[in-house]
C-alpha cells in the first residue's frame, strides 16, 4: 500500500518524468546521430560501389560500344546495351547521337538516380572520331529503399531499448532515490521543531559507506538538531523578554518614525490607565500621552525628544516632563528613549519611562527635612561635618559655620579651619581623640573649648562616628559639634547652687539635729519632769484620801478619786506620747518578721487581762512581713487592743487577724465586730488626740491610731480604716517591699 | 542581823518622790534605816565618807541603792560608773528606780552594771507594789556580795 502509494507519487515526480523525458531524448538524440552517420556511410559506401560498377561498365563495355557504333552494328549495341542493364542497379542504358537516342535500353525507374555520360571515341587512322555519347543510370531507389527499412529498422530497436532502460532507470531511480526523496520530503513537510521528533530514518540497508543519501539524512537531522536548538534559544530569549516586559515596573513601549506605538508592555498600560494594549496600538502616543508640559501648555510634537530619537536616531532622556493618563490626569516621568535601528535603518525607538511622583515627593520630604534638620541643628546649636577620608573632603553644616563664627562664603571646609579653632591648649587633646577613635573603632565624645577671635571662649561637644569598608580601612568619618557654651555656664551656675544647696542643707541638717536633740531632751523631760509631778498629784492625793479620808465628806473623797484618776489618765497621755515620739525617731531595723505569732501573743496578753470576756479570735497563719518586729508589735498592740477594746460591749466579739492580695500589693487587716465608728470621720482617725469616742464609753489617749500610721508610713505603706457604726470596724495596713523601706 | 539593821541609800533629788518612797517603803513594813542622798555629790559623799558624811565608818554600807538617774550635779548614770569605778563599792547592788524608760538609758544603766531597772509608775498603788517587790527582794532575799555585809 505504501509501497504503491509511493510509487504512485513518483509516477508523478516531476522529477521522475523529467529525468525518463530526458534519458529519453538523449537516447533518442544519440541514437539518431549514430544511426544516421552509420546509414549516411552505407549509403556513401553503396554510391562508391556504384561508381566502381559504372566505372566497369565504362572500362567494359566502352570500347566494343564504341567499335559497334562506328561499325554501325545496331545488333550488337542494342546486344550491349541490354549487357549493361542487365547488371544490378543499372537501370538504364543508351547511346546518344547528338542528342538523339541512337540505342536504348532499361527504363528510369528510380526517382532518385546517378547517370554518366561517356564519350565514345573511335580513332581511325590515327585520328579520333566521336561516335557518340553512352549514358548509364544506375537507379537508386532500392538503395534508398534498404536504407529506409534499415533506419526504420534501427529506430523501432533503439525505440525499445530506450522504453526499456528508461523503465528500468525508473524503477531503479525509485528505489534508489525518489521514494526516498519522497520520504525526506514527507519527513520535513511534517516536521515541527516546536514538537520532539525521532530523527529522520530511510528504509533501506545500512551500508558499510554511506552513500549521499545517507548524507542528506544526517545533513538534515544535524539540521534538525541545530534548528531546534536554535528555536528553544530563541523562545527562551523571546519569552525572558516577554517576562522582562511583563514584570518590569518600567513602563516600555515602541514607535515607529511616525511615532505610532508599534508595542505597549503591561506597566506601560496600567501607569497610562489603559486596559489593553489594543488601546495604544497603531496610535500617535505623543498626541495621546505626551501632548502638553507640567503646566498644561501644549508640547509640539516636533519638539518633543522621543519623537527626535525615533525620527532622528538620537538617544534622548528627560525627568522634567509629565505623561497624560487616559483620564486626564497626568504624572512626572523619566524616560529614556533610545532609537530602534535594523540592518541599519532607523525603525523608530523604545522608551522606557518610570512614574516619579513617589521620587518628586520624597525629593520634596527630603528637602523638607533637610530644612528642618538646619533648622533643629541652628535651635539646638549643634552642627554636622563628615570627613571623606578617601578623598579627604570635609563638609560642614551651616550650623558649624556659625558656631566656628565663619563665612561660609569665605571660608571652605577644612580640618586646618577647624584646628585653628580649637583653643591651643586642646588641640592635642582632641587629635588624640580622633587618632584613637579612628585607630580603635570606637565612636568619641569629647567637650573642649574653641578660641574665638576676639578671645572669647566656647565650649563645644564633639561626638564622632568613623565607617570602614570590609577590609577594616576607614573611610569616612560623620561627627557632631555642638555649642555647649550655655550649658557649660547653666552647669557652672548648677554647680554653684549645688554648692550653695549642700551649705543650705548642711544648715537645715545641723538645724534639724538641734531640733531633734531638743525633741529628745524634751521627751525626755517629759517623760521625767511631767510624771514625776503626776506621780506626786497621786500619790498625795492617795495619802489624803488614807489619812484624812474620814475627814472629808463624800463630795470630798469623790474629788479626790477624780484629781488621781486625772493625773493617772494624763500619765498614760504622756507614755503614750513618748511612744509615738519614740516609733519616730527609733532607728527602723527590718528582719522577716511573723506576724501571726505576734498577733497571738498580743492577744493572749489580752486574754490575760480579761479572763472573763468572750472572744473569739481568729488569726490567719504564716503571715510573713520583713519590717521592724519593735515597731509592728506597737502597731498590732494597739490595732488588737482597739479591736479588744471596742468590742468590749459586746456578747459576742469577734477579731480577726488576717492578709488579702489586691493588684500584688499584700494588704494587712484587724476586724472586729465592735461598735465600729460613722465613716465621714475616718479622716480623723489617724490624727493624734483624734477620738471618735466618749471617754465615759471607751478609754483611751487618742494617740494610738496615730501611733500605728507613723509606723506604717515609716515602712512605706499606708494605713486606712472602714466601718459602719454598729458594724464593726477594719483597719487596713500595708507594708512596703523592703527595698522601699525608708531607714 | 536583822533586816531591819540594813540600811537603804536612796539617792532622790525630788521631795515628793522622796515622801513618797518613804510611806511606800513604810507601807510595806520595810523599817530598816534610810539615807537619803538628794544629789549624786550627797550620795558619792555618803559612800565614799567624804564632804558632809567625812569620818564616817565605811564599814557600813547600804543593802541597796536605789539611784534615781536625773539629779542635780552628777547625774545618776554618773553615780553608778563612779560606784562601780571604786573597789569599795564596785559589788555595791544598785536599782535605778528612775521616771525615764528611754531605752537609752535602760541600755546605759545595764552597761554600768545597774543590778535592776525600776521604772516608777504614775498611780500611786502601783509605786507602791513597786516598793514592796523591791524591799521583798533586795532586803530579805538577796545575799549581798560578802564584802558589803556590815
Amino acid at each position: 500500500m505504501n509501497r504503491l502509494g509511493q510509487l504512485r507519487r513518483t509516477l508523478r515526480s516531476p522529477l521522475a518524468r523529467r529525468l525518463i523525458l530526458g534519458l529519453a531524448l538523449f537516447s533518442a538524440a544519440v541514437t539518431l546521430v549514430l544511426t544516421t552517420a552509420q546509414l549516411y556511410r552505407e549509403y556513401r559506401g553503396d554510391l562508391d560501389a556504384l561508381e566502381l560498377q559504372l566505372d566497369a561498365v565504362r572500362r567494359v563495355h566502352l570500347a566494343s560500344l564504341t567499335q559497334s557504333t562506328w561499325a554501325t552494328n545496331q545488333k550488337d549495341v542494342d546486344l550491349l546495351l541490354r549487357g549493361i542493364v542487365w547488371q544490378t542497379h543499372i537501370e538504364y542504358a543508351a547511346v546518344l547521337d547528338g542528342k538523339r537516342v541512337a540505342a536504348e535500353a532499361g527504363q528510369r525507374l528510380s526517382r532518385a538516380s546517378i547517370e554518366r555520360r561517356y564519350p565514345m571515341v573511335y580513332t581511325h587512322l590515327g585520328k579520333p572520331y566521336q561516335v557518340g555519347t553512352l549514358v548509364v543510370a544506375a537507379g537508386l531507389d532500392p538503395i534508398l529503399a534498404e536504407l529506409k527499412d534499415r533506419a526504420a529498422s534501427i529506430l523501432a530497436n533503439t525505440a525499445a531499448t530506450i522504453f526499456l532502460l528508461a523503465g528500468f532507470a525508473f524503477v531503479l531511480l525509485h528505489r534508489l532515490l525518489t521514494r526516498h526523496l519522497l520520504a525526506v520530503a514527507e519527513y520535513v513537510h511534517g516536521l515541527d521543531l516546536s514538537r520532539p521528533a525521532d530523527p529522520l530514518r530511510l528504509l533501506r540497508r545500512t551500508r558499510a559507506e554511506p552513500d549521499e543519501l545517507d548524507d542528506l539524512v544526517a545533513a538534515i537531522n544535524g539540521m534538525q538538531a541545530v534548528n531546534r536548538a536554535s528555536l528553544a534559544v530563541l523562545r527562551e530569549s523571546e519569552a525572558r523578554i516577554r517576562l522582562l516586559l511583563d514584570s518590569t515596573e518600567e513602563g516600555i513601549y515602541g514607535v515607529n518614525t511616525h511615532g505610532r506605538c508599534t508595542f505597549v508592555n503591561p506597566a506601560c498600560l496600567r501607569m497610562l490607565g489603559y486596559e489593553h494594549e489594543e488601546d495604544l496600538l497603531g496610535q500617535n502616543l505623543h498626541e495621546l500621552i505626551h501632548h502638553s508640559r507640567v503646566d498644561g501648555r501644549p508640547y509640539p510634537q516636533a519638539d518633543c525628544r522621543v519623537r527626535q530619537s525615533a525620527a532622528e536616531g538620537a538617544a534622548m532622556h528627560a525627568d522634567d516632563e509629565v505623561y497624560w493618563r487616559r483620564d486626564g490626569s497626568s504624572f512626572p516621568v523619566e524616560y529614556w528613549s533610545h532609537p530602534m535601528f535594523r540592518d541599519g535603518e532607523l525603525m523608530g525607538a523604545v522608551v522606557t519611562f518610570l512614574d516619579i511622583s513617589k521620587r518628586r515627593q520624597d525629593e520634596a520630604a527630603v528637602r523638607l527635612s533637610e530644612a528642618r534638620l538646619a533648622e533643629a541643628q541652628r535651635i539646638t546649636h549643634m552642627g554636622s561635618w563628615e570627613l571623606d577620608l578617601t578623598t579627604g573632603k570635609l563638609a560642614w553644616s551651616d550650623e558649624v559655620y556659625r558656631i566656628f563664627e565663619l563665612d561660609p562664603g569665605r571660608f571652605a571646609a577644612s580640618y586646618e579651619a577647624f584646628v585653628d579653632s580649637i583653643h591651643p591648649d586642646d588641640r592635642a587633646l582632641v587629635n588624640q581623640a580622633y587618632a584613637d577613635s579612628v585607630r580603635d573603632h570606637a565612636p568619641y565624645d569629647l567637650d573642649h573649648r574653641l578660641l574665638m577671635r576676639d578671645g572669647r571662649i566656647k565650649y563645644v561637644r564633639e561626638i564622632c562616628e568613623t565607617y570602614y569598608d570590609d577590609n577594616g580601612k576607614p573611610i569616612r568619618s560623620l561627627g557632631t559639634v555642638q555649642d555647649i557654651t550655655d550649658i557649660k555656664q547653666a552647669e557652672a551656675e548648677l554647680q554653684r547652687y549645688r554648692l550653695h544647696l549642700e551649705d543650705m542643707v548642711a544648715n537645715r541638717t545641723a538645724a534639724l539635729n538641734t531640733v531633734n536633740r531638743e525633741l529628745e531632751s524634751f521627751a525626755y523631760s517629759v517623760s521625767h519632769d511631767l510624771r514625776g509631778p503626776l506621780r506626786g498629784i497621786d500619790g498625795f492625793s492617795q495619802a489624803l484620801s488614807e489619812d484624812y479620808g474620814d475627814k472629808l465628806d463624800a463630795t470630798g473623797r469623790d474629788y479626790l478619786r477624780r484629781v488621781r484618776a486625772a493625773a493617772q489618765r494624763m500619765g498614760q497621755i504622756i507614755d503614750d506620747l513618748l511612744r509615738l515620739s519614740r516609733v519616730s525617731r527609733a532607728p527602723l531595723q527590718a528582719a522577716p518578721v511573723d506576724l501571726s505569732t505576734l498577733a497571738r501573743d498580743i492577744l493572749g496578753h489580752l486574754r490575760e487581762g480579761r479572763p472573763d470576756r468572750q472572744v473569739t479570735v481568729q488569726v490567719q497563719d504564716d503571715l510573713e512581713a520583713e519590717c521592724d518586729p519593735g515597731l509592728l508589735r506597737v502597731v498590732l498592740e494597739n490595732l488588737l487592743g482597739n479591736a479588744w477594746k471596742y468590742t468590749g460591749k459586746q456578747e459576742a466579739a469577734r477579731i480577726e487577724f488576717g492578709r488579702t492580695r489586691q493588684d500584688g500589693e499584700d494588704i494587712f487587716f484587724v476586724r472586729d465586730n465592735g461598735v465600729g465608728f460613722d465613716m465621714q470621720y475616718a479622716d480623723k482617725l489617724f490624727g493624734a488626740f483624734q477620738r471618735l469616742h466618749h471617754p465615759s464609753e471607751f478609754e483611751g489617749t487618742g494617740i494610738g491610731l496615730a501611733t500605728v500610721q507613723r509606723v506604717v508610713h515609716r515602712h512605706g505603706g499606708r494605713a486606712w480604716a472602714e466601718s459602719q457604726p454598729g458594724q464593726g470596724a477594719v483597719v487596713y495596713f500595708t507594708l512596703a517591699a523592703p527595698a522601699k523601706i525608708s531607714l | 542581823m536583822q533586816p531591819s539593821d540594813k540600811i537603804i541609800l536612796l539617792v532622790e533629788d525630788n521631795p515628793d518622790d522622796e515622801i513618797l518612797t518613804l510611806r511606800a517603803l513604810k507601807k510595806c513594813n520595810i523599817l530598816n534605816e534610810v539615807v537619803v542622798a538628794r544629789d549624786g555629790v550627797e550620795a558619792l559623799d555618803y559612800l565614799f565618807g567624804t564632804g558632809g558624811y567625812a569620818g564616817r565608818d565605811l564599814g557600813v554600807q547600804p543593802q541597796v541603792v536605789l539611784l534615781d538617774l536625773k539629779l542635780p550635779k552628777i547625774d545618776g548614770l554618773e553615780v553608778l560608773r563612779r560606784i562601780r569605778e571604786d573597789e569599795r563599792t564596785k559589788l555595791l547592788p544598785v536599782v535605778i528606780l528612775t521616771t525615764s524608760n528611754e531605752d537609752n538609758d535602760i541600755t546605759a544603766g545595764y552597761e554600768l552594771r545597774t543590778n535592776s531597772y525600776i521604772r516608777k509608775p504614775v498611780e500611786f498603788d502601783q509605786f507602791i507594789e513597786a516598793v514592796r517587790q523591791l524591799g521583798m527582794y533586795w532586803l530579805l532575799l538577796n545575799e549581798p556580795p560578802p564584802s558589803i555585809r556590815p
